[in-house]
């Protein structure tokens, strides 16, 4: 049929297919098979799999990775509560931390998607494995904004609720704090730091240098912002921060 | 008198002159003839007058046709190839828009579409709006590659999604319209881009832009961009952006 239309468009196919056959081997993220509604905050679930190949695992084993799954998204159901809907993007896996790149860290932003999570089960028979976080607001502050967590046992870590999804409400407060809702933006950075750091005193986050160092830098510039969110909340009238005090440094942090 | 006398006829005098003058006659006569010859001759003139004009309108109309008749054909020809072309892209255009596709794929999908060159521009116009996340970056890459080779289309195309103001676009596809503009070095939307930037003044006004309202993080992302796109225009031909 094509050889009907035009004689330098079949040309130009053939130049365009061996350019793309070039790049084949780049990111590998499928689209999120529901990802929910274009005006509300989302949390991407993506699958979890075993390093080998997980439609090959025992029924034993794809029925732990299914129960892992589900704790995780149960887990940022109840961390983000009304401000994001989670969504469970069906077989979208990332094979790399360094699939997020530039332009996947803008498509998801565009899609108003504030997390993107996904598991790794290492060990079927221990449970050890590890959580991937990819912090879409917290790109500009903290680049690249990928983390894994490694944990000895997932479903432990996850049957404790709190740990693993702390990053819900940290990305929401930043995401609340960069759209100028301060308020907003106070109570989930609070709620965040809170909770990643029992994620940092973790045994198995501690053994692993490049984790801590990075997430203490992450830490740090969400004290920064949490202290300008506060001064800022506190401008309102009749803001409930016009109580807190500030420490000696005139800096303002989150009540322990 | 007696009865039966003859009366003698009467003599009468007749006084005056009868002047014969033969030339003068002759002139007239002459004057007469060369009058009928006259007529005669425009008689001729007006008949092929007549006929012209009745067939003038004819002639022109025939040379015109002839003259279109390239053209007419060129452009009924331009019409077959864009049809058959939207065929064939209509059989590419699902294949982009399908959820378990990697974004290589969707980058070589567009890849196919663009070899179509200007006929796949309202495709991927379409897709940045209604498309997948994938489907999105493929069709940037698909505008990007058409551009390379027939700009005029593509920023034609883009300098519409910008002058837009009545919510008929997504602010996503506002955003990316901005960029490729920028990137292909569509001078002639220097002064949209201009206008866009100085007239989007607040996250409340841009939202009676665009068709779903945006985050104050999505208006600044938007303005940021149009801001980044003027200087680049601007780079590129600073005549065309004062």
């Amino acid at each position: 049929m094509l050889h009907h239309i035009h004689p330098g468009i079949c040309k130009r196919i053939a130049i365009a297919l061996a350019i793309f056959a070039c790049s084949l081997a780049q990111a590998q993220l499928t689209n999120c098979k529901d990802p929910g509604p274009p005006e509300a905050f989302k949390i991407f679930v993506d699958e979890v799999r075993t390093p080998a190949d997980s439609s090959a695992a025992s029924l034993k084993v794809q029925e732990k990775l299914q129960s892992i799954h589900k704790f995780l998204y149960e887990n940022l159901k109840a961390a983000s509560g009304d401000n994001a809907s989670v969504r469970d993007c069906g077989k979208r896996f990332p094979n790399d931390a360094s699939d997020f790149d530039g332009t996947e860290f803008d498509g998801l932003d565009n899609l108003r998607v504030v997390l993107e999570v996904w598991g790794v089960l290492d060990d079927t028979v221990k449970g050890s494995g590890s959580i991937g976080f990819a912090l879409v607001p917290a790109r500009p502050l903290a680049p690249p904004a990928v983390y894994v967590v490694p944990s000895a046992n997932l479903l432990n870590s996850l049957r404790q609720g709190k740990q693993m999804s702390a990053f819900a409400p940290l990305v929401l407060g930043i995401r609340q704090y960069q759209n100028r809702n301060y308020s907003d933006a106070v109570l989930l950075l609070c709620a965040g730091t809170q909770h990643l750091d029992s994620v940092l005193h973790g045994q198995t986050a501690l053994a692993d240098a490049s984790f801590r160092t990075r997430q203490q830098e992450l830490m740090k510039k969400v004290r920064e912002i949490t202290d300008s969110a506060i001064k800022e909340a506190r401008k309102a009238p009749d803001s409930p921060y016009q109580v807190w005090t500030p420490s000696s440094d005139g800096t303002f942090a989150c009540p322990q | 008198m007696a009865d039966g006398e003859v009366p003698h006829p009467r003599t009468l005098e007749i006084h005056g002159t009868l002047q014969l003058e033969p030339a003068a006659v002759e002139a007239r006569l002459k004057k007469i003839e060369e009058k009928l010859d006259a007529r005669s001759d425009k008689g001729a003139w007006a008949w092929i007058l007549d006929v012209l004009k009745t067939l003038l309108p004819s002639i022109v109309l025939a040379l015109l046709g002839f003259a279109l008749k390239d053209t007419v054909d060129q452009a009924l020809r331009e019409r077959e190839i864009q049809l058959e072309a939207v065929k064939e892209m209509e059989k590419l255009v699902p294949d982009l828009q399908k959820t378990d596709l990697i974004r290589a794929d969707a980058q070589a999908k567009a890849a196919q579409l663009a070899a179509f060159g200007r006929y796949s521009v309202p495709f991927f116009v379409n897709i940045l709006e209604v498309g997948n996340q994938n489907a999105g970056v493929g069709a940037e890459d698909g505008l990007r590659m058409v551009a390379r080779s027939e700009p005029a289309p593509v920023c034609a195309a883009l300098q519409t999604v910008i002058q837009s103001r009545s919510g008929l676009y997504h602010w996503q596809t506002h955003l990316s319209a901005l960029e490729i503009l920028g990137q292909a070095g569509c001078t002639k939307a220097c002064r949209d881009v201009a206008d866009y930037r100085d007239h989007m003044s607040s996250v409340d006004n841009y939202n009676l832009w665009v068709s779903a309202p945006a985050l104050q993080t999505e208006y600044d992302k938007v303005s940021k961009q149009a801001s980044n796109t003027f200087e680049q225009l601007k780079r590129v031909q600073s005549t065309d952006c004062q």
